[in-house]
């Protein structure tokens, strides 16, 4: 195991040689992907395998990636998120099991990494130069542009949704909105650049299924319609009939939500979902004004 | 990295600081008070409501304090009119032509004349033919490279632009023409039709608006779009679509009129000599047909439909053309790489830029340079003070036309001043019949007259007991109503301007009240000015004649004949003959009378009120035969006159 201290100014140094790992230390502080890449350069396995902070690997995470690249000739394997019952509040709930079922629903073979939980032959991750030490990991898309990137090389990658993590992350309401916010605009700018914008709408993009984008985008009119039916008091047939067919796009995820969490919570997430839509809807218009005046991340 | 849009920065500041030179600092006529107004107090605008452009404007005034209200609505006008020449350009780099000369023609777009004389003064052509180029720019971009991306852009400011003008709704139909025949299968995928029919509600889902504002906005004093159904009656206003977009108003005579004028505007007036370089454009796509078809369509159906239309004698006529200004502008760049291919294969060393090209937009910028130069023009307020100056406290003034209401509505809410008035509008009349739905639909214009008639008397009711009443009234049902209650208004508030000034403009085909050499005016105003001045007398004194004030139309006679007439202009010097004719009516001088109209029927065959007038004039000298004639022949000319159509039966039966 290796650690890349990124010039650290806390206690990770002392915490990780107390284990048995190898450190290697920077003198100037740079980039998580610049860290990923030093370590990967490093590492004398055949495949690496990486994981975010915030996850906690299953006991056979490590066993179920080694029988995935035996069982499958492919370049790169991609795990999900288990589901827990630790959460503390409906809204982490909403959001790591929605990340989780975005990736069940995905087609096996897909065109980008997790960075959370993925795993790739080390040759294929240095012939596509790893990842880019431009991007800000903390954009969530810098392992989607290395996957696009690996796809273009042809390179296989598989969805294995027996390789399971645990997400840590909490999210309290306004995290989840500012989250996803962030995210929108930053999703949209990749998709831009790679000239997916328009056929995400009908592929969808990454894990992003087209259902949701719809959604998203139909969040608007609800929402405004919602709100002047209410105080203008308009009569609310139309706000129901969208509100079903809000539900009916999203069907899917909310009855899986149940099936895991109960119907009452389900109904309160979709709840949650639509203020959700809404903000990533508010945060897509952004990311396609910053395309359109190119402050795009490259 | 994408290139830095310098050529673009440079379009944009060029065209702005042009605007801004000549840019009009306060109201100016027609529906810039209206426009202003509610840009100020968030109210609606006449239909179909304009609720993009009263936001805008809204947004504007509030980033720009430090400007006065006028000038910041006008500055909106200006912005848009700049921008829609930057994807002028986006468009012409689209279809491959060199940087020169996509800045030097879309700089022509800029200072072309009618673009730039609404983009001096608050108006909606300009942000409508912002709206048209960037649909154009996005739907020309899917004819390219359908990218799904630029269809639903192009769905969502197709809907956007759709709260503007009906001739950038009509416009749509274009765009959608084109997408069609570009790539039929994948738009009517559900998967993608979703979506484009999406975008394109969230764009015009603007028209909430107006119905929140009217809802709660008391500003105009008819009733509004504040309920969902009444928001279709209020866009489409009385007739249905169909009959609104194939009826031809005005005839067939008028309509050729119009389409003459159209012609001669497209070759002569706007893009000068250039102008003929877009039919090589047509013959440069010939092989593209669908781009053909799709430029052909989008410019055949906003000239045909303006063409068509009863507005020969608005002032807005011209501007409801730019749509095809725009395609025609678009046409002569493909004409001008057309050329430029043709050269560069016959000489290998003719140049595919070509910096000269600069020097076209600096001819276009210097031709019509004077014209729109409105940066002294003070008409507005000058007739805006006139409409009000003498007018007693607490009065009510009963207007007739844009300018006067508009003028005095900004002079109410936005400068706050003779909030005392009561202002009364005829349009106003007829938008409680068709946007309240109190009263059911009329079928013909007799019907509609009994309705504005007895909602007349409801104001008359409501207001003359308290206040003293002015009018300014044109087609106000004076003798009815007026006569009817035993009320003489207090007096006819003129929108001609006082004679208190040396005659001296150095024009010459213009007929000019000597008042105003000392007022600024541009090319419209003074084409507006002049036909508004003579008709005024013409009003005035059939106003007082109904009144049955003798010497009040003596004196409204003698006005007239003191008037200084120069004017060239055929329709204007029959005007002068009509009322002359009129004038020795009511003086009982038959034959000076029948002598004035004969000379304006002579300019104008179908000229029924001129027939009328002679009519009774050859009655007067007993001369039954003729009168007959005359009248049967006027209402040949206009079918809807029952008055003459009573005295015709009654001369016919005397004469049997």
């Amino acid at each position: 195991m290796i650690v890349v201290d990124d010039a650290s100014t806390d206690r990770t140094q002392e915490i990780a040689s107390s284990f048995d790992v190898k450190i290697i230390s920077l003198k100037k502080r740079q980039n998580a992907n610049y860290c990923r890449n030093i370590g990967a350069e490093k590492a004398e396995g055949d495949i690496l395998l990486f994981l975010d902070s915030d996850v906690v690997s299953k006991k056979n995470t490590i066993e179920m990636t080694r029988r995935a690249f035996e069982k499958n000739h492919v370049d790169a394997i991609v795990g999900v998120y288990a589901v827990s019952n630790e959460y503390p509040n409906l809204t982490s709930k909403y959001k790591n099991l929605w990340i989780r079922f975005s990736y069940t629903i995905s087609e096996p073979a897909i065109d980008w990494i997790f960075g959370a939980v993925s795993a790739i032959r080390k040759d294929v991750f240095l012939k596509a130069d790893g990842f880019k030490k431009g991007m800000q990991a903390k954009r969530g898309t810098d392992d989607l542009e290395l996957g696009k990137r690996l796809s273009k090389m042809n390179y296989k990658i598989l969805l294995d949704t027996s390789v399971e993590v645990v997400h840590l992350k909490t999210f309290s309401l306004l995290s989840l909105l500012q989250n996803d916010f962030r995210r929108s605009i930053w999703f949209v700018s990749l998709a831009g650049n790679l000239g997916q914008l328009g056929t995400s709408t009908t592929k969808g993009f990454v894990n992003i299924y087209p259902n949701f984008i719809f959604s998203t985008v139909l969040s608007i009119p609800l929402l405004m319609l919602l709100i002047f039916s209410l105080v203008y008091s308009w009569n609310l047939f139309p706000v129901i009939l969208l509100l079903l067919l809000f539900y009916f796009l999203n069907r899917k995820f909310i009855n899986y939500f149940a099936k895991n969490y109960g119907i009452v919570q389900s109904v309160l997430a979709l709840g949650i979902m639509l203020l959700d839509n809404l903000i990533c809807a508010v945060g897509s218009f952004a990311g396609v004004v910053s395309l359109i005046f190119n402050r795009n991340e490259k | 990295m994408k290139n830095k849009p310098l050529a673009e920065i440079v379009i944009f500041l060029a065209s702005l600081i042009v605007y801004i030179l000549t840019i009009c600092p306060d109201v100016y006529v027609g529906d810039s008070g209206e426009f202003i107004s509610n840009a100020f107090t968030l109210g609606y605008n006449h239909t179909p409501g304009y609720p993009l452009h009263i936001l805008i404007s809204r947004i504007a005034i509030l980033i720009l304090p430090f400007l006065s209200v006028p000038l910041t609505v006008n500055l909106v006008s200006a912005a848009a009119a700049s921008l829609s020449s930057v994807f002028v350009y986006k468009i012409l780099k689209l279809i491959n032509l060199d940087s020169i000369i996509g800045i030097s023609l879309s700089l022509m777009w800029s200072f072309s004349f009618t673009l730039w004389s609404r983009a001096t003064i608050a108006e909606i052509y300009t942000l409508n033919i912002l709206f048209v180029s960037v649909v154009t720019y996005f739907v020309l971009k899917f004819y390219y490279k359908q990218s799904l991306t630029n269809l639903y852009f192009a769905a969502f400011w197709s809907g956007l632009g759709l709260s503007q003008h009906i001739n950038g709704a009509l416009f749509v139909l274009s765009a959608v023409l084109l997408v069609v025949l570009v790539n039929r299968k994948t738009l009517f995928q559900i998967s993608v039709m979703k979506y484009v029919i999406m975008f394109f509600a969230i764009g015009v889902s603007i028209y909430v608006y107006l119905i929140i504002r009217s809802a709660s906005n008391e500003a105009l004093p008819f009733s509004g779009p504040e309920k969902w159904k009444r928001l279709s009656e209020y866009i489409l206003p009385g007739v249905g679509i169909t009959k609104q977009l194939f009826k031809t108003g005005g005839g067939m005579a008028n309509f050729a009129e119009r389409a003459l004028w159209f012609l001669k505007s497209l070759f002569v007036k706007e893009f000068w000599i250039f102008g003929f370089l877009f039919i090589p454009g047509i013959w440069a796509i010939r092989k593209e047909w669908k781009l053909l078809l799709f430029f052909g369509s989008a410019a055949f159906i906003n000239s045909f439909n303006t063409v068509r239309g009863p507005l020969q004698f608005q002032a807005d006529f011209d501007a409801h053309f730019l749509v095809t200004y725009l395609m025609a502008l678009i046409l002569m760049g493909f004409g001008v790489r057309y050329f430029l291919e043709i050269a560069s294969k016959k000489f290998s060393k003719f140049p595919r830029t070509i910096p000269s090209f600069l020097i076209f937009p600096i001819v276009v910028l210097l031709l019509n340079f004077n014209d729109n130069d409105k940066s002294k023009n003070d008409f507005g307020s000058i007739l805006l003070e006139n409409l009000v100056v003498n007018l007693e406290q607490n009065a009510a003034l009963f207007t007739a036309e844009d300018e006067e209401f508009f003028l005095t509505r900004y002079l109410q809410q936005v400068e706050g001043k003779r909030s005392d008035l009561t202002i009364v509008t005829n349009s106003d009349l007829g938008k409680i019949i068709k946007a309240s739905g109190r009263i059911p639909a009329v079928s013909n214009n007799q019907q509609m007259q009994m309705l504005l008639m007895r909602t007349a008397k409801s104001l008359i009711d409501k207001y003359i007991k308290i206040r003293p009443v002015y009018i300014t009234m044109e087609h106000f049902p004076v003798e009815n109503i007026w006569s009817e209650y035993n009320l003489i208004p207090q007096g006819i508030v003129s929108r001609v301007l006082p004679k208190d000034s040396e005659y001296d403009t150095g024009l010459k085909d213009v007929l000019v009240n000597p008042a105003w050499s000392n007022i600024h005016l541009d090319a419209r105003v003074r084409g507006m000015a002049e036909y508004s001045y003579l008709s005024q007398f013409l009003y005035n004194s059939d106003i007082w004649n109904r009144l049955g004030i003798h010497e009040n139309v003596v004196g409204e006679i003698e006005r007239f004949r003191n008037f200084p007439i120069e004017t060239q202009d055929e329709n204007k010097r029959r005007l002068t003959f009509v009322f002359e004719g009129r004038a020795n009516l009511y003086l009982k001088n038959y034959e000076k009378a029948v002598a004035a109209l004969t000379e304006a029927i002579e300019r104008k065959e179908d000229d029924w009120i001129s027939r009328e007038l002679r009519g009774t004039a050859f009655l007067m000298m007993s001369d039954t035969s003729n009168a007959r004639n005359d009248w049967q022949l006027s209402l040949k000319y206009n079918p809807n006159n029952p008055g003459l159509n009573e005295k015709l039966s009654s001369l016919f039966n005397s004469d049997k």
